[in-house]
């Protein structure tokens, strides 16, 4: 390997990944660094309690966002391990992302359950485990 | 009667001629133009508001225009202002959110006084002693290595951590650091930090450009810090933890931290006896960019 990236080419492409992110900005630094916060998914959980198709076309919900609901389901076992940092946990009947999903639709309108939720998935997808996905979640939202 | 009807010509004429005449002065030069200086570093807004005079030829600024010993603003017309949003440290001494007049006690041999005053409202000619100062700090002139016709402040360098706030006009500048508290949390726990020690190179998955990082754990300070070579250059950086195992690149200037890219994400992985292996550098699209992998220490 050769030294041809330049440091000026490094901080030029920078910005370039804010264009177009799915997961939105984010503050410069995070000063509170939480490894703890997760809960652990319940055992045996599925996707039942996430809205379905149908109830979230009736909302007239965009496509975009019924995708993200369609990802949740495929992976519930793993949603519930991961603390949602838009704040809902303080909420009663909330636990997780997962929970986020759930009837009341409140992840509909939320870009950062749905964020999260395209970062564990593309992350579960590559076969990562439940820790280093959490890691990757506190990096970007804790 | 007749003194009112006589008097109506004139009167209509003074009004047409008011009338004609701007009462704006937007549009005329106005001696000691006012100007703004606005930075946000790191979440803490630092203004700056001051009238700008000139040189206009006058070559004895400081010592002759503005008299030594006098308490001068650095401005004119009414007084600068400095406006925080929140608390920093002005060379080193805490100075309270809030807007300030400033002051300074010009001193021919030694260390100008530069006060932060209460009162905002007073003119130019106010003159209040340093000593009515709600702080004040003592910095030594420099000559500026150019002439600056119109009074200025500015920010040559803003930190993750602060700025430096430069005054210049005629061959004098004076320089202030501010101190911001800063969001950017730089150690890392021991275990963690000694894990990343070693020689690392990364580059775009797929090509012929990596490049050398080399890391250490500092621990006086817990933080990672290290060299990116470039060429034939070095830069020193600092690992910035955003979470266990992963991090963003911190820049520094001089012995500060400067820059932190926070598009990118450092992520170390393939533990092999407590110690990462690999890494990817990921955007905030979560795609990788860059690889990286162990090749010593």
């Amino acid at each position: 390997m050769n030294d041809s990236i330049s440091r000026r080419r490094f901080l030029s492409v920078a910005p370039l990944a804010l264009v177009g992110t799915a997961l939105g900005s984010r503050r410069v630094s995070a000063p509170i660094v939480r490894m703890d916060a997760h809960p652990e998914p319940r055992p045996g959980i599925t996707a039942d309690e996430v809205m379905t198709r149908e109830q979230l076309e009736e909302r007239a919900v965009e496509d975009r966002v019924r995708e993200i609901f369609d990802m949740v389901r495929e992976m519930p076992q793993i949603a519930d391990g991961i603390d949602c940092y838009c704040g809902c946990a303080v909420r009663p009947g909330y636990r997780s992302l997962l929970t986020c999903y759930y009837a009341d639709g409140m992840a509909a309108g939320c870009p950062i359950c749905q964020g999260s939720a395209q970062l564990v998935h593309r992350r579960w997808k590559d076969g990562q485990s439940l820790e280093r996905i959490r890691r990757a979640v506190d990096a970007r939202y804790a | 009667m007749a003194q009112f009807s006589t008097s109506v010509p004139t009167f209509l004429l003074a009004l047409a001629v008011l009338l004609s005449t701007p009462f704006d002065a937007t549009g005329q030069i106005v001696a000691s133009e006012r100007g703004r200086l606005e930075q946000t570093i790191d979440g803490t807004r630092v203004e700056i508001d001051y009238s700008r005079p000139s040189a206009r030829g006058r070559t004895g600024l400081f010592g002759e225009v503005v008299p030594w010993g006098e308490t001068w603003t650095p401005g004119a017309n009414a007084s600068t202002k400095l406006t925080l949003s929140k608390a920093v440290e002005l060379e080193g001494e805490p100075v309270e959110p809030g807007t300030w007049g400033v002051w300074i006690e010009l001193v021919e041999d030694g260390p100008w006084k530069v006060a932060l005053h209460p009162d905002t409202s007073l003119f130019h000619t106010a003159h209040p002693p340093v000593s009515e100062g709600a702080y004040v700090v003592e910095v030594v002139p420099e000559q500026a290595p150019e002439f600056v016709e119109t009074l200025q402040f500015s920010m040559p360098e803003v930190r993750g951590d602060g700025a430096t706030l430069q005054l210049d006009w005629g061959r004098t500048r004076l320089s202030l650091d501010i101190a911001v508290e800063s969001s950017t949390v730089l150690t890392v726990p021991p275990e963690e930090g000694r894990g990343l020690a070693g020689a690392w190179e990364f580059g775009t998955p797929g090509e012929d450009d990596g490049m050398p990082l080399t890391l250490r754990y500092d621990e006086p300070t817990e933080r990672v810090l290290g060299e990116w070579t470039q060429g034939t250059e070095d830069y020193p950086v600092t690992m910035v933890r955003q979470a266990e195992g992963i991090y963003q690149l911190g820049f520094f200037v001089g012995d500060r931290i400067g820059e932190v890219i926070n598009v990118w994400y450092f992520e170390f992985f393939d533990y092999q006896d407590g110690r990462p292996t690999a890494f990817e550098v990921r955007d905030t699209g979560d795609e990788i960019r860059f690889e990286g992998r162990r090749v010593g220490g």
